[in-house]
């Protein structure tokens, strides 16, 4: 009889562990997720900025001008699905490293006071993406192995909980960059 | 002197050309006279004993009086014997050797960093320590950015007579490239590393700070890192970083432990020995002698060029 009780309480101990781990974790991705997207709306914040302003001097990066801006609006649309709104966010990251390699054949471009600024701006906020993007991810591994790993995914289950995707660079973006392509683009 | 790149070897020897003949005829002067010092002491001794024996069997007073000449002689030459000049020459080599590289650097032969500033980045056990001592401090500005290093040896009493060093080692704090709130450490990961999860589990309770995870597996393996803000200390240790600190830890003696704190990275290279061994025996033209000064002055703010600290990022540009 006295077995028994201690089997119950071990298994009730078990349940209400898992519980609260898998809402602590749940928290700390709601929160980073957070920081994300404190950081990724400045960046949309400062693009339409940098497109009127490289646009005065770099006429023929009208059709990446163009793609900066569909992308932008496509993250902001996007901002609900948190899969898509990760690719199109990406996509977007990878435009403006192209575009800031680009703006090298401009000097002009490159003199321009408020240009510099804006670019320097840009280059902190991407630095802080990378920052908040790589919390993110740490704190998706912890959820993602509390909800698949025995035996809290019995209760992520009862939970309804999911696994959450991560804040991945595509395949293409990983890939050094060959400038003298860029260049002849 | 360019103020822009680090100086060459034959640059600063160029520079110090003249300041080094003014310095080894210093040092000549001053061995010669302190040779002086010494022969007179020792025939003041040899002389007074046997002399003092000889007198003291003819007269008390005569033997007195031999023993009270040698003593004069002795103290004289006591008061001529120079140690001051030893220690003049090495912090004026130094510092000719340091305005090589910023006019605006200063150099403190017997001081070092505060226990004040290194207690600020906690990479160090100080409350552990009985003693702290170092000496070859610098300090001023670099290319216009604060710089401090020094040697450092921290010690502990264990047992009767018995004395642990904990670090001795070049500590050095510069300004970081980033603005930052917080407080993050590096340190050396030994309960990850002896108790593995478990180790893990401790660090993360009991430590100050949250212990943070990164992705670099090296990194992960050598070093344990806290921080009062998690995305800010991924903004410091961005995977450059990582690697760079992998680079100077494997390159140093005794290892490297380094706190993030005011804007400043401290750093905590250990390996033993004075930054500065001046010998005032040797000529001060041999190659070899000035450039183990310079290559040691060298280290330091290569260290700093290493880690991009020389690049201004455009939060810093103002």
């Amino acid at each position: 009889m006295i077995i028994l009780l201690v089997v119950f309480a071990v298994i009730i101990l078990v349940i209400v562990f898992s519980y609260n781990n898998l809402v602590n974790k749940k928290n700390r991705v709601d929160q980073a997720y957070g920081s994300i997207d404190v950081m990724l709306k400045k960046r949309h914040d400062l693009i339409p900025n940098i497109v009127a302003t490289v646009q005065e001097y770099a006429e023929h990066e009208k059709s990446l001008l163009t793609d900066v801006t569909a992308l932008r609006s496509q993250a902001i649309k996007d901002e609900g699905d948190t899969t898509k709104r990760f690719e199109d966010e990406a996509a977007l990251t990878q435009k403006l490293r192209t575009l800031m390699v680009n703006v090298e054949n401009y000097p002009n471009l490159k003199a321009n006071t408020n240009f510099l600024q804006l670019q320097g701006t840009l280059h902190e906020v991407e630095e802080q993406i990378s920052a908040a993007r790589r919390a993110y991810n740490a704190c998706i591994l912890d959820y993602n192995n509390a909800v698949e790993m025995f035996p809290s995914n019995i209760i992520a289950k009862e939970m309804k909980l999911t696994v959450k995707p991560v804040f991945e660079i595509p395949e293409e973006e990983r890939q050094n960059v060959n400038v003298k392509e860029l260049f002849n683009k | 002197m360019s103020t822009h790149k680090l100086p060459t070897f034959e640059e600063v020897q160029n520079s110090i050309k003249e300041t080094l003949e003014e310095l080894e005829a210093i040092r000549v002067k001053g061995e010669a006279k302190n040779q002086k010092a010494l022969i007179a002491i020792v025939i003041a001794v040899l002389a007074g004993v046997i002399l003092s024996v000889i007198t003291f069997a003819i007269s008390n007073m005569l033997g007195g009086f031999v023993i009270f000449a040698a003593a004069i002689v002795i103290i004289y030459s006591i008061s001529r014997y120079d140690i001051g000049f030893k220690e003049k020459v090495k912090y004026r080599l130094v510092l000719a050797i340091l305005r090589c590289f910023d006019e605006e650097l200063n150099y403190f032969p017997d001081n070092h960093i505060s226990k004040q500033v290194m207690s600020q980045a906690k990479i160090l056990r100080l409350w552990f320590a009985d003693e702290l001592s170092g000496e070859d401090y610098v300090e001023g500005y670099f290319k216009g950015n604060y710089v401090r290093f020094s040697r450092v040896k921290i010690q502990r009493s264990s047992g009767e007579n018995h004395i642990r060093t904990i670090f001795d080692g070049a500590y050095s704090v510069f300004e970081f490239n980033k603005e930052f709130k917080g407080h993050t450490v590096v340190l050396r990961d030994v309960l990850e590393k002896s108790l593995g999860f478990l180790g893990q589990k401790i660090q993360d309770t009991f430590s100050f700070g949250k212990l943070v995870k990164l992705e670099h597996a090296d990194f992960e393996n050598r070093f344990a890192v806290y921080a009062d803000d998690q995305i800010e200390a991924r903004y410091i240790l961005s995977t450059t970083m990582m690697e760079k600190l992998i680079e100077l830890d494997d390159a140093s003696y005794d290892g490297v432990l380094c706190g993030f704190v005011n804007n400043e990275i401290h750093l905590a290279v250990g390996g033993s020995g004075q930054l500065f061994k001046f010998s005032s025996g040797k000529t001060l033209h041999r190659e070899e002698y000035i450039y183990q000064f310079y290559e040691t002055i060298y280290q330091f703010f290569k260290m700093r060029e290493f880690l991009g600290l020389d690049q201004k990022l455009w939060t810093k540009q103002n």
